[in-house]
């Protein structure tokens, strides 16, 4: 046998591990040859060593390692609170946090924008490119007024999508706020939001037919924030719709109005666009997407929820478990994703979470729990970001807060950074 | 019998740290830190990092002992989370990686004038060991830990380090051969 060769197995000798014939062979070789020998006496000897190693024996010591592992807990528990003050105080990373927090607002504008734009863009007959700030400019009026009526054309108001929806046909309907409380209900915002948000349209028609409806809350563009209600009336020839000055929430039909028919398909990624206007000729549509809205009974369902939710307090005026179909914007994705997450993880926010509890997990260690976490505090940060509502905002604050707990340093870090985000954002 | 004695005050600390109790907590963290501290310390080379992860695992463990089965021994589950703690340090560190690094069998020089040894190490032989341990390159120190101090089988260290057990072996045996050469006037 070369002794060469059988320095590893003298490795597997000593940890027992050769197989029967082989360790025979082994030890017949170390019998006959001496370095061999001398080393394989070496490597027990070694192993001794490395069994009687020993740390300090002074009792001071490790009571002082104690009581710092007694002070963590103390302070992870008294403070539940991820100490954002020192991720502040570190200067060089708070100023490129800056720098990421307005990018990161830039970018939100920015798609906002374009997506508004390119929805928006269509609308021009010329195909001329108008910049969203031009838009913007002309986008004071409160009404949407489609001229070029047809005289002695029966009038028709629609209110889309309402309770009501299915008497659309042949029925006058006049309901101011209609749309509003869609909006409303449909940006989840709590009850006890100010309800100052109008939906502003307007439409300029011809070559300068510009129309576009924005969302206003108290009077400010909701840059990166999810577009609300998008109802949905297809196949309305522009000419055919008006919107009073003094309730622009309804929109006048001056032929029959069609069904909201289509059913938008749940979207998560973008927020719906708001109008959408095909040019092909003289044609043009208006949509108003509900996307999410089935039918007209669920029309109804949700008005009704929204009205019993609104009596609630802070509670969100949509049950996104009963009515997942039915989220319309962004953040309602976001709040429905959370509200499941909350509750197959329940407790997650308690700093005494039960990790056996999580459903369908075989949870061994504290690290393997570090995905969910991570992905509670992403929802979170993304309801937190994309409400509209500075509660809810602070509630999600909180509860990144709660969850950093849990999370490995990476996730900490990654925590402690939406919650700068959401602490920074406008 | 003292084992089980061990066993049962281990019980009855750990029913008691479940409720809050955090002066169990403490006295089972005075038990076994010492063992972790060691494990851990030779796995990482400097007493500073092996204190905080000790003291993190215990303080994560605290948060997590609702999970703990009662019946179970404590040191095992404290071990694995500090285990994991070191594990994800090695892994993230480029330098200490134990996977950038596996061709890398040179010696290290390793500064050891700022780690400091006294105080965690009483006997210069020990010292001696633990400064031999630490200049081996990480991807066998890493090995070599695991199986003499933590007594892990070949194939779970495969599976921890992601390398096959072939390699453990010979890894192991190198680093076995390397402190049998550094060592060599204790030995």
């Amino acid at each position: 046998m070369n002794c060469e060769n059988i320095k590893e197995k003298l490795s597997l000798y000593i940890d027992n591990l050769l197989e029967p014939d082989e360790r025979e062979k082994i030890r017949e070789h170390i019998e006959s040859c001496d370095s061999c020998r001398i080393y394989y006496d070496k490597l027990l000897k070694l192993g001794q060593i490395v069994n009687n190693f020993v740390t300090t024996d002074k009792t001071e010591y490790w009571e002082s390692q104690k009581d710092k592992v007694m002070d963590k807990i103390e302070q992870a528990e008294s403070e539940k609170i991820i100490n954002v003050q020192p991720v502040r105080k570190q200067n060089r990373f708070y100023k490129y946090l800056a720098v990421a927090a307005s990018l990161a607002l830039v970018g939100f504008v920015s798609i906002y924008e374009s997506q508004e734009f390119n929805q928006v863009k269509g609308l021009f007959d010329d195909s001329e490119e108008t910049t969203t700030e031009q838009l913007m400019e002309t986008d004071s009026a409160e009404d949407i007024e489609v001229r070029g009526g047809r005289a002695g054309e029966t009038t028709f108001e629609a209110e889309v999508p309402t309770d009501k929806a299915e008497s659309i046909d042949d029925e006058i309907m006049d309901k101011d706020d209609s749309i509003e409380n869609i909006v409303d209900s449909y940006s989840n915002k709590p009850a006890i939001a100010p309800k100052k948000r109008t939906e502003k349209s307007q439409a300029v028609p011809e070559k300068e037919e510009k129309a576009k409806i924005s969302e206003s809350v108290e009077g400010e563009l909701s840059v990166g924030m999810p577009k609300p209600v998008q109802p949905m009336l297809k196949g309305v020839a522009v000419d055919d719709v008006s919107i009073d000055d003094e309730s622009p929430n309804v929109i006048r039909f001056k032929s029959k109005p069609p069904l909201p028919a289509e059913v938008e398909p749940l979207t998560i990624k973008s927020p719906q666009p708001i109008v959408e206007k095909e040019v092909g000729g003289q044609q043009t549509e208006i949509l108003y997407k509900a996307s999410g809205i089935k039918d007209d009974k669920e029309a109804g369902n949700l008005d009704m929820k929204m009205s019993v939710q609104s009596d609630e307090g802070k509670e969100y005026m949509m049950e996104p478990r009963q009515e997942k179909d039915s989220a319309i914007t962004e953040v309602n994705i976001y709040r429905i994703r959370l509200d499941s997450l909350e509750e197959k993880y329940a407790g997650i926010y308690s700093p005494h979470y039960r990790e056996s509890s999580a459903k369908g997990r075989a949870v061994e260690t504290p690290v393997s729990l570090d995905p969910v976490v991570l992905e509670i505090a992403e929802t979170c940060f993304q309801v937190g970001i994309l409400s509209l509502d500075e509660n809810e905002r602070e509630e999600m604050i909180d509860k990144l807060r709660q969850l950093s707990i849990h999370g490995s340093p990476e996730t900490i870090e990654k925590i402690q950074r939406y919650i700068v985000l959401l602490l920074t954002a406008e | 019998m003292e084992e089980t004695d061990g066993a049962d005050k281990d019980r009855f600390l750990l029913v008691k740290a479940k409720d809050g109790d955090k002066n169990a907590y403490g006295k089972l963290v005075l038990i076994y830190q010492r063992r972790l501290v060691r494990q851990i310390f030779m796995m990482m080379g400097r007493v500073d990092t092996a204190e905080d992860i000790v003291q993190e695992a215990f303080v994560k463990g605290y948060f997590a002992l609702d999970s703990f089965e009662i019946n179970r021994p404590f040191y095992p589950w404290i071990t694995k989370i500090a285990r994991n703690l070191a594990l994800n340090l090695i892994k993230k560190d480029n330098k200490m990686s134990v996977f950038s690094e596996l061709d890398k069998t040179e010696i290290e020089v390793v500064d050891v004038s700022d780690n400091p040894l006294e105080t965690l190490i009483d006997k210069e032989n020990d010292r001696r060991l633990a400064k031999a341990v630490l200049a081996l390159p990480i991807a066998f120190r890493t090995v070599f830990v695991l199986r003499t101090v933590e007594k892990m089988s070949y194939e779970d260290i495969a599976k921890k380090l992601k390398i096959s057990v072939g390699t453990v072996n010979s890894r192991l045996s190198r680093a076995r051969e390397k402190l049998v050469e550094m060592l060599k006037d204790l030995l």
